[in-house]
């Protein structure tokens, strides 16, 4: 049957296709053309933001920049404004983009792979490796030197160009705080009614006989949720993937396996011993509730966050009560606060490939690590209407008295837009904020792969089918939900070699040992 | 084909083919220049499978690859799991759809009361309307280990210890199969309704007239009236053997790991595999690879119904 | 009818349970949406709420007429796609279904294979969005994708070719008719019943597609349908519950502020509400098709 067809198809298919382009280019061509005409002129009638780029000079470069966030009420107004000062300032003008958290991926590879009008926009650590394999982002390094004077000097030269994969810098990181120091987050009534010390606990084990003393008193609460009781305080280098890893907190040059390191074994065994025990939330494997929207319902007692300057006003709100906060530690007691390469770099500046000039995107990008009124302009909107000064203060801001704060522009982006440091500081956080979070990044222990990224793409096969067994387990691990602890990590372990690990380790290590060659 | 005789009649009788059939062609342009537009056009994007796609050169000018973003399909020790759970759901699928899917359809168009028939119509349409994320919350609302229905009242109700529903791979098929047949019956089953209420009524009348029971009826005219049909809908089916609903196996589960053992199918293992790496290569060859093995079945399961019946067979 | 009195019980009986087992999930959809956020987190789903609230309801619609604009796009959307669609349909698969149609075997060959392979998304956006241009208008809603399911076609196709009596075509051209005579008085008269189903698939399908939005609209998010911003809503919430484990602390701020699952819940349910209160009025078209006496006489 398929013979006979072969070739009478291939005729019509031919046929039929050179129609079709005629005929579809035509037809649509027309309908679709009227329309966008009638939708500009009904946006434009709508108004403001339009008008910026029908405003004069056609001769001025327009930058397109992606953001990630929410839509902000007033935000056509905000970006006119910005506007103004782009072109005041630098004779460009800007055009945004808006994403969200759980679309940005898909609508990035698009507009990356479909060639949109796209010069900046933000590259998460998890897809700089494929954005730079299919060549759809540039490399910045020259660019930084010549025209990212701002960037350097406001981030030093260490980190601006610490986003390098086998040297290609890949994007500018923003000016935040880095470091993970991280610990338990617990409900205070609960602590002062049972008397814990919350001085005494300092590691994982110190927090077994809390969670006893809270069941015994409070069985219908659960101890502990999430699904980073294990990763939140790490005390390794991820190197990205966690498929291999530098143990003790980066300091070994060794890449070992992270689910044979002993530190993640002993925990992980803790943690199941105490959902044994009842301690964690029985569906804290498969829930999608945040740890904090089961605090305020009043059903769980704790959970593991990051813990910044600033960090217990803001939780308390969300949690609707008073919490109290312990740094959890290495067993030993000493400290854990680990910088590594993706605590920089979560969210970098880069730019397209697509960017017809390339060298404008990088201009305008240094002035947004320059101005203090655009970082102001773009986190918190319009002084006066969006924010107005705290009585007697030059730094702290709030929302005016008495506003209707849903109709009020609050980006409130400033983790990642480049240079909050340059900034208002909003009011509940220490007016020295940003001294504290250089302070806190300061103190912080550098991994020695620090500014090290692995090139693992050549070995995406084996990639795939680590991630899936990575799926498989290590939720159930991670929450201690597995009723045999060693015959599931050998299972685990077993199927992650047999996934082709030692490959991906083996390049890690051959990698690093020649970055750290060169880096002397 | 006919072709052949064709060429030997004079060329008057080729106008007046033309002439008839030229109009219903004219009827077929619209529906034809959007296939090819929306549907062809972009096919040539399958030579990406093959590709190691470079955006700085273009996709046709990158280098090919041969067949190596396969092969992430067929090294991995999971390769034989999904591929069974794959095919062995969707027989499954295929086969209870097709039946109750009848059953229903022949119900509702004999119920004699409207009232009824108006709620039982509008009812198995209504689980089109809840999309798989949120059939994965009402199934978790029912099986949660804490909080769960089942759990919370049922069990307890029965004097039966909590399950561990999501850690125990054992429950999901019969699960995943219930939930799939609640969500998807609706569909063929509206088919099949359009379908018997196309027969003509007299041959009913006729039946009824020759004392001809319901059962009788339902063999005898319902089922091969509505015979193309099926045969319609099943090859269709047959075609995207390899393919599943992803939110069924994705959302329903709620990606608990330890249920992988009989949730994983093909769309969720390549899901995990490649949300990290964005490798649109070894993303369009997963599609190819499930495309062409559906392919080759559809094939051999036309050539099977057009040996047994030609005017059944799909093409 | 007597003698078939067991069979209507049987008949009835079956339908009301599949009815109840299909509303059931629906009724514990809205009391969910309808208890308070933290007695739903604290004691689970019941179909019972424990304490009523509309706190979820007004999440939503704090955006105010976002909502409104959004159910505005979606009903235009689907009323032109949906006519578009039975129509392109319809007069694609008559043809087809004509048993003399020549290459027909190769047209409807050429027509499922469009179902069974597809050259992925990027080729099919780069082609929507960069040389067609249907970015950021309301055709990027309509045109891709939906317009046309050769699904549809072959089906359509089936219960032509199969409910409608070859002896009337015959006759119609007796007569002289025009095709188009004939698909006017015959072929939509006749297939109604397939008319209203496949109508039925592709309203369906325009109302609860947000891939198109998610696509094809980035800046203009005025023109999103209400799928598409309710998907948004969820797919942030999904993003920031399920990555709470391995962000450092930049988003940990951005996640305090996720709703719970009571929103969308609420979410799922204001999606749906017009098109359940649509229902019953679209019964009526479900009835018979006109009996083929009255097409003959």
């Amino acid at each position: 049957m398929k013979k006979k067809m072969s070739k009478p198809l291939a005729v019509i298919l031919a046929a039929a296709m050179s129609l079709g382009l005629l005929a579809g280019c035509g037809g649509s061509g027309d309908s679709v053309s009227g329309d966008t005409q009638t939708a500009a002129e009904e946006s434009s009638g709508e108004g403001s933001n339009d008008s910026q780029e029908s405003a004069d000079s056609s001769d001025m470069h327009t930058i397109t920049m992606a953001l990630i966030g929410n839509e902000q009420p007033r935000q056509e107004e905000i970006w006119a404004k910005v506007n103004e000062l782009v072109e005041k300032d630098l004779n460009m003008h800007v055009n945004f983009i808006v994403l969200g958290y759980g679309d940005y991926i898909n609508r990035l590879n698009l507009m990356l792979s479909g060639g949109d009008k796209l010069d900046i926009l933000p590259i998460n650590n998890g897809q700089a490796g494929s954005y730079i394999n299919a060549g759809q982002i540039v490399d910045l390094k020259d660019y930084i030197y010549d025209y990212g004077q701002d960037i350097i000097s406001s981030l030093g030269e260490d980190i601006a160009t610490s986003a390098a994969v086998q040297g290609v810098v890949y994007g500018t990181p923003p000016n935040k705080e880095s470091a993970s120091r991280a610990g338990i987050v617990m409900r205070k009534d609960i602590v002062d009614e049972l008397g814990i010390d919350v001085d005494s606990i300092h590691t994982y084990d110190d927090l077994t006989s809390v969670f006893e003393k809270v069941k015994a008193a409070h069985p219908e609460l659960d101890c502990i949720a999430g699904t980073n009781i294990l990763t939140q305080v790490p005390t390794w280098d991820p190197l990205m993937d966690q498929f291999g890893v530098l143990p003790n907190d980066g300091q070994d040059t060794t890449v070992v396996n992270l689910f044979e390191y002993e530190d993640f074994v002993n925990h992980a065994r803790l943690v199941n011993e105490w959902y044994k025990a009842g301690y964690v939330k029985l569906d804290a494997a498969t829930t999608t509730e945040t740890s904090q929207n089961l605090v305020k319902a009043g059903s769980l007692f704790s959970y593991f966050s990051p813990i910044k300057p600033g960090f217990l006003a803001q939780e308390n709100v969300v949690c609707n009560q008073e919490m109290v906060t312990a740094y959890i530690d290495k067993d030993d007691g000493s400290v854990s606060n680990i910088i590594c390469s993706n605590n920089v770099n979560f969210f970098n500046w880069g730019i397209a490939q697509q960017s017809e000039d390339k060298v404008k995107a990088m201009q305008f990008l240094n002035y947004c690590y320059s101005s203090p009124e655009w970082n102001n302009l773009m986190n918190f909107g319009e002084e006066g209407v969006d924010y107005e000064k705290m009585d007697g203060s030059d730094i702290m801001i709030h929302y005016p008295e008495g506003a209707d704060t849903a109709s009020l522009y609050h980006f409130n982006m400033g983790w990642m837009l480049p240079n909050q440091y340059l900034g208002y500081v909003w009011e509940g956080n220490p007016e020295d904020v940003w001294q504290q979070y250089q302070d806190f990044n300061d103190s912080a222990t550098y991994s020695k792969a620090f500014g090290f990224f692995a090139d693992t793409s050549s070995l995406s096969t084996e990639l795939t089918a680590l991630y899936s067994v990575y799926n498989e387990y290590m939720n159930s691990v991670s929450t201690g939900s597995v009723s045999d602890f060693d015959a599931t990590m050998k299972d685990f372990n077993d199927k992650l070699y047999a996934a082709g690990l030692q490959k991906v380790m083996d390049l890690k290590q051959e990698q690093l040992d020649a970055w750290l060659a060169s880096q002397q | 084909m006919k072709e052949e005789k064709v060429v030997a009649k004079t060329t008057s009788s080729r106008m007046q083919k033309f002439k008839t059939w030229y109009p219903l062609f004219l009827m077929m342009l619209p529906g034809a220049v959007y296939i090819i537009i929306n549907n062809y056009l972009p096919m040539l994007g399958i030579v990406i499978a093959f590709k190691n796609v470079d955006f700085k050169k273009g996709i046709l000018a990158s280098d090919w690859v041969g067949f190596k973003n396969f092969e992430f399909l067929f090294s991995s020790s999971d390769a034989f799991v999904i591929t069974r759970n794959t095919l062995l759901y969707n027989i499954v699928f295929i086969i209870l759809n097709t039946f109750l899917g009848i059953l229903f359809a022949i119900f509702i168009c004999d119920v004699t009361s409207k009232h009824l028939k108006k709620l039982y119509q509008s009812a198995i349409l209504f689980p089109f309307l809840m999309s798989m994320v949120i059939v994965g919350y009402i199934v978790f609302a029912f099986f949660s280990m804490q909080s769960g229905i089942v759990n919370k009242t049922i069990l307890p109700a029965l004097g039966r210890e909590p399950i561990f529903w999501y850690n125990e791979p054992k429950y999901w098929p019969a699960i995943l199969i219930f939930v799939n047949t609640w969500k998807g019956v609706g569909y063929g089953c509206l088919i099949y309704i359009s379908a018997i209420n196309g027969i003509d009524p007299s041959l009913y009348e006729a039946a009824e007239l020759d004392g001809a029971g319901k059962l009788k009826q339902i063999l005898n005219i319902t089922l091969p009236s509505i015979l193309p049909n099926v045969i319609t809908l099943t090859l269709l089916s047959v075609g995207r053997i390899f393919y599943s609903d992803f939110g069924l196996f994705y959302q329903v589960p709620r990606n608990s790991g330890m249920l992988y053992s009989t949730t994983n199918v093909i769309d969720t293992y390549v899901y995990r595999g490649l949300m990290q790496q964005n490798n649109i290569g070894m993303s369009s060859a997963a599609g190819v690879y499930q495309s062409l093995v559906g392919f080759v079945l559809v094939l051999l399961a036309n050539l099977i119904v057009s040996k047994v019946s030609k005017e059944n067979a799909l093409f | 009818m007597k003698r078939n009195r067991g069979y209507q019980i049987l008949a009835n009986t079956v339908m009301l349970l599949v009815t109840a087992l299909v509303i059931l999930p629906f009724v514990l959809l809205l009391m969910s949406s309808l208890t308070d956020e933290n007695v739903l987190l604290a004691n689970g789903y019941s179909f019972i709420p424990g304490k009523f609230s509309l706190g979820a309801y007004e999440y939503i619609f704090r955006s105010g007429d976002k909502i409104f604009r959004a159910y505005g796009m979606t009903i235009l959307i689907t009323a032109t796609g949906t006519v578009a669609n039975i129509a392109m349909t319809a007069l694609f698969a008559y043809p087809l279904s004509l048993k003399k149609l020549p290459a027909r075997r190769v047209i409807t060959f050429l027509v499922f294979f469009t179902m069974l392979f597809n050259g992925g998304l990027v080729p099919s956006y780069i082609l929507w969005s960069n040389y067609i241009g249907v970015k950021d208008t309301v055709w990027g809603l309509i045109l891709p994708n939906l317009m046309l399911s050769p699904m549809n076609i072959l089906l359509m196709r089936t219960y032509f070719e199969t409910s409608i009596p070859d002896t009337l075509y015959e006759a119609a051209q007796i007569d002289g008719a025009s095709q188009p005579k004939i698909f006017t008085s015959i072929v939509l008269p006749l297939g109604k019943p397939i008319l209203v189903t496949i109508g039925t698939f592709s309203a369906l399908a325009y109302w609860n597609d947000w891939n198109n939005g998610l696509y094809y609209i980035t800046q203009r998010t005025d023109l999103y349908a209400i799928q598409s911003l309710l998907n948004k809503m969820v797919s942030d919430i999904q993003f920031l519950s399920q990555n709470s484990g391995n962000v450092s602390s930049d988003l940990a701020a951005t996640l305090s502020k996720v709703p719970s699952t009571g929103v969308q819940m609420a979410i799922a349910f204001v999606a749906i509400l017009p098109i359940i209160a649509v229902f019953p009025f679209l019964q009526k078209y479900y009835s018979k098709g006109i009996a083929l006496g009255a097409v003959k006489g």
